[in-house]
């Protein structure tokens, strides 16, 4: 590489190093708040780096009489965890039916799917909140997983990526006799492993980030997620700013680690969801 | 025979995605499309639906909140849209070409979209707020005498919530554009080069052209989702009360969950429907017409 | 609508004939008759010679007789929502209630008076969750009442022969003609004042009576700036919620902030509106001698968060005692004088010196055990009403001894003179025998209250001006209440 090429990177990397300061600079700040005591949040001159380091306010945001980040997270994770897997499961049977089945009625149905696309879930929420409430599934974390058991994006893309996988495969393995339910389970489904994940990545994403329906659905503190929890501070009565800091520095953290551990799957997941062709 | 077992094992893989797809997803929008030609809360159970016919969408129309809502949305996805397209583009050129520490700024970029908007929305809450770090900055270095009531003044509150949503939104397009670079091939500059065309005029000629796909795709999504804030305008207008900073989802979650409005709400989300398939009907037909491969 | 009338007639008679006896100050006005006969009866020491003639049994001015049950060792549940907590004298209330039924336990839900808590609240109704509840504010009630949340009891309270005049003093707070709740909570307004400030500014006496612009003044007193020419501590701030600007309305007519006495429409275009929000918005924006309303909403924060820190030296406050006697996370290094809410002019009635009706409790429609809630209400809603001075509300009902609200709070007279000044305590806070207000039409109420409450921060915030803001809000409102009838 030419000496001006490395000075030409050098230059673009200072600048980019700039911008990303300025990026986390929010949280910085908010890490910075949740280790403070509560007169020193919006003291001036502002200490980035506060002068008493008071670890308690993560002690008392974690263990929680009413509303704990354990609880918080305890319940988050059920919701994401229950609703990705019933999500991939589910839309890997019907694309795999849409895909290698051949059964009447098939476009209807597909394209019934495909057309939900279009609504919004805000659109349903009023609607769903009487489902609910007639349900008895009001106040309980069904009220969120059950809806998104149905991803007409899941769908789609895994059909798309049945339909990609041979037919040799198949037809072998019904020589031997195998009936769908073996094909799918043991043949089929375990090559779709790279678009499963895509798709885990980003239903894990959308329903981390799920804050209107647990605002209307769950009103009991003991069923709250990571993000009412935060709100659930904010709102408090006694107004401790360091502890809405320490629950937002609690609900972001782990997620970035997350992240920087399986970097490779959100990268590949969010590339592929963008580009199309 | 076969041709029946056939069916029956369709039938049995589509069955739960179609169950709830019709429970959760087909009733209640068609319950939806019902409820907005009629006035009704919940509190008074079912048999207190009355029908209105298009009563309520003709009171939308002369509605100054709900025109307030739909300028507001308008103007979020204006100000937001282009913006962070534009910056995640030329972080995703210039990250795609020779830089140092490129994971970490990636990594950087990127943090901001996979937080919890929720907490990302309770810090920005909090840095503009009267004596927040925001205004603390403007008196110290520029010296101003009146600090901005960003949060109080419906005009000024728009800004926080542009901003944090620029914020989120760059990381992911950032990715998506990164990926899409690396798919243009090679050989495409390689040829350019020999006609001339390096810098700035090898991004206006090769990769804009290349990437337009991409581009397109990232202007509907980020559209639809600007059209669908809520998050970030529920936690940095909780507790203030102007009309100045709601948007179409705070409108519809208002007038239900607060003034307890179903039909009338169940209006505007008829609205906001027609808003999202209108974009999607564009992109069906915009794909066709203006994305060159 | 026709019982409504009927009642506005009957508290017309009965003002008449308090004004006969000369039991009531508000009396020597003539114009604003109904609110005067409310809740103004001095409590405990004098029964008011009232008569209902609705009330069959028991005895004109007897107003405990039926309280109880006659079984009082009768078992069962009652699962009870409020907006206060257990500490916050919920729970010595429930264990007075328990000494007189052993057997009824009582379940206490703290819930948050906002639309979030609200909603819960409605939507845990519907799932027969609660059997009593409180309802904080008219808003609130009203929407319960609209919409049968709350049982009718009419025929519970016509068949024991409650008298609601002769309990809480009125009979307005009714829906369609039917008894819903019993308005048995009721708060005072007042100003606190950092006795410290007020004595550093040399303003001598707390006063027994004064004017706006009397307290403007003594907040300018009291107003401090740093070196840089900032304020750092207000003289004075107005209660954080926005619509306290219509108060004056209740202070000079005693009834309806939000609606004009006569048209029933909206009363934002009221000169005595307009003049207060002028005056709150001069005081805030333009002198500086007002913790800025805008700040309260862009925040979030409340009278709890500046006045015990010391960034307010005085406020307009309903229920800063709650969190004075809380002096765990309240702590604070100076002693709180009272004075009373301020008059428009010198020598008016003031109806904002008592005690204003606020929360209404009544048994749900989705209750579990109706005997147990009957009875559970029932005491509530009289003896156990006085425990609400605890958390900084006040009892509504006539037998409630207020002699000792401050042992109460405080344990006794002498740890209270640490925090409060005892004689301006007892003059001002929770004064039943002082005029109080009333709300006698709550036509769209809970649309006409956001109105004004949004339009209310746009000229707080000074990107309208009041008279434009009031003049768009009148317009909205009366939209609003003509559609509603």
């Amino acid at each position: 590489m030419k000496k001006r090429d490395i000075r030409i990177a050098i230059l673009k990397t200072v600048i980019l190093t700039l911008l990303a300061l300025l990026f986390v600079s929010p949280l910085l700040w908010m890490v910075s708040s949740s280790l403070k005591p509560a007169s020193e949040v919006f003291a001036t001159p502002f200490h980035l780096i506060p002068e008493t380091v008071k670890w308690s306010n993560y002690v008392t945001v974690w263990t929680d009489d009413t509303v704990s980040m354990i609880q918080a997270y305890f319940n988050t994770f059920k919701i994401v965890i229950i609703a990705t897997f019933g999500q991939i499961v589910i839309a890997s049977m019907a694309a795999y039916a849409f895909a290698k089945v051949d059964f009447r009625g098939k476009n209807i149905i597909f394209l019934l799917f495909l057309s939900s696309m279009m609504i919004p879930t805000q659109v349903t929420i009023i609607p769903r909140f009487m489902l609910f409430k007639t349900m008895n599934l009001y106040n309980t974390h069904w009220s969120i997983i059950l809806p998104t058991l149905f991803g007409a994006t899941s769908i789609f893309m895994l059909r798309q990526f049945y339909m990609g996988l041979p037919n040799d495969l198949m037809e072998a393995a019904k020589i031997d006799g195998a009936g769908h339910f073996r094909i799918f389970l043991q043949i089929m489904m375990p090559l779709t492993k790279s678009a499963m994940i895509t798709l885990v990545v980003l239903a894990f994403i959308a329903s981390w980030n799920e804050y209107l329906s647990p605002l209307i659905f769950l009103t009991k503190e003991k069923l709250f997620t990571v993000s009412q929890a935060i709100r659930w501070y904010l709102q408090d009565d006694l107004k401790r700013y360091e502890l809405v800091m320490a629950a937002s520095t609690s609900a972001i953290l782990p997620v970035v680690i997350l992240f920087i551990t399986c970097q490779k799957y959100f990268v590949e997941g969010i590339a592929t969801s963008g580009v199309k062709g | 025979m076969r041709k029946r077992k056939e069916n029956l094992t369709g039938y049995v893989f589509v069955a739960p995605a179609l169950i709830v797809f019709l429970v959760f997803v087909a009733f209640p929008f068609f319950f939806s499309l019902f409820l907005s030609l009629t006035e009704w809360n919940f509190l008074s159970g079912w048999g207190g639906i009355q029908w209105k016919g298009l009563e309520n969408f003709a009171k939308l129309a002369g509605d100054q909140n709900f025109r307030q809502a739909v300028v507001n949305t308008v103007i979020y996805t204006v100000a937001t849209v282009p913006i962070s397209i534009l910056i995640a583009l030329v972080l995703a050129y210039v990250l795609n070409g020779k830089v140092y520490l490129k994971k970490t700024l990636r990594l950087a970029f990127f943090i901001p979209y996979i937080s919890n908007m929720v907490a990302l929305a309770a810090v920005f809450k909090f840095m503009f707020r009267d004596d927040g770090i925001i205004n603390n900055v403007l008196l110290n270095v520029f010296h101003l005498q009146e600090v901005p009531r960003w949060l109080s003044n419906s005009e000024l509150n728009k800004i926080p919530i542009i901003l944090i949503l620029i914020w989120t939104a760059v990381g992911y397009e950032l990715i998506v554009y990164m990926a899409a670079l690396q798919n243009v091939p090679k050989e495409l500059y390689e040829a350019g080069k020999l006609d001339g065309a390096t810098g700035f005029k090898q991004f206006v000629h090769i990769t804009f052209p290349m990437i337009s796909p991409t581009t397109f795709y990232l202007v509907v999504v980020r559209m639809i989702a600007a059209f669908k804030v809520f998050s970030a305008i529920n936690i940095i207008t909780l507790g203030t009360a102007t009309r100045g900073n709601t948007s179409l989802v705070v409108e519809i979650y208002q007038d239900a969950f607060q003034s307890y409005k179903f039909g009338y709400a169940s209006a505007e989300a008829v609205v906001l429907f027609a808003i999202i398939l209108a974009i999607t009907l564009f992109n069906f037909w915009g794909q066709k017409k203006w994305v060159h491969y | 609508m026709k019982k409504r009338v009927l009642a506005l007639l009957l508290a017309l008679s009965m003002a008449l004939a308090l004004a006969a006896c000369g039991g009531n100050p508000g009396a020597e006005t003539p114009a604003p008759s109904a609110p005067a006969a409310s809740p103004s009866a001095p409590a405990s020491t004098a029964p008011a010679p009232v008569e209902s003639p609705a009330s069959t049994a028991p005895a004109a001015g007897d107003i405990t007789s039926w309280i109880l049950e006659e079984d009082t060792g009768m078992s069962g549940t009652v699962r009870f929502w409020i907006p206060f907590k257990g500490e916050q004298g919920m729970n010595d209330m429930i264990a007075e209630f328990n000494q007189t039924y052993p057997n009824i336990k009582v379940e206490l839900t703290t819930y948050s008076n906002n639309a979030d808590g609200n909603l819960s609240v409605n939507a845990a109704i519907m799932s027969e969750e609660v059997d009593v509840l409180a309802s904080f504010g008219l808003a609130n009630t009203y929407l319960r009442w609209e919409n049968g949340l709350y049982q009718d009891l009419t025929g519970l309270v016509a068949g024991d022969g409650i008298s609601l005049t002769d309990n809480w003093g009125t009979d307005a707070y009714t829906y369609d003609g039917k008894i819903y709740t019993l308005p048995c909570g009721g708060i005072s307004y007042y100003i606190c004042v950092n006795m410290d400030a007020w004595n550093a500014a040399g303003l001598g006496e707390l006063p027994a009576e004064w004017t706006w612009d009397e307290y403007l003044a003594a907040c300018e007193a009291m107003t401090q700036a740093d070196a840089g020419g900032q304020v750092s501590v207000y003289g004075g701030s107005d209660s954080h919620s926005i619509e306290c600007f219509t108060f004056p309305k209740y202070q000079v007519t005693g009834r309806d902030n939000y609606y004009d006495d006569a048209t029933g429409l909206s009363s934002f275009g009221d000169p005595i509106i307009l003049n207060s929000l002028k005056r709150e918005i001069k005081a805030e924006l333009e002198d500086k001698v007002w913790y800025p309303k805008s700040i309260y909403r862009a925040d979030g924060t409340s009278g709890q968060d500046t006045y015990p820190s010391g960034k307010v030296a005085s406020i307009v406050t309903n229920n800063m005692i709650r969190f004075l006697r809380d002096t765990e996370n309240y702590p604070t290094d100076f002693v709180t004088g009272f004075a009373p809410y301020p008059v428009e002019e010198k020598g008016q009635t003031n109806y904002m010196a008592g005690v204003g009706y606020f929360s209404h409790a009544g048994i749900t429609t989705g209750c579990q055990d109706q005997a147990a809630a009957e009875a559970f209400l029932k005491w509530y809603s009289t003896y156990g009403s006085k425990y609400l001075a605890v958390a900084g509300h006040q009892s509504t009902w006539k037998g409630t001894d207020t002699a000792n609200i401050i042992t109460m709070l405080f344990g006794s007279e002498d740890s209270a003179a640490a925090i409060v000044d005892v004689d301006s305590f007892k003059r001002v806070v929770g004064n039943t025998a002082a005029p109080g207000f009333i709300d006698t039409v709550n036509t769209a109420n809970s649309e006409v209250a956001s109105i004004l409450k949004s339009y209310g921060l746009s000229a707080l915030n000074g990107e309208m001006s009041p008279e434009d803001a009031m003049a768009a809000a009148q317009a909205e409102a009366d939209a609003a209440i003509k559609d509603a009838q």
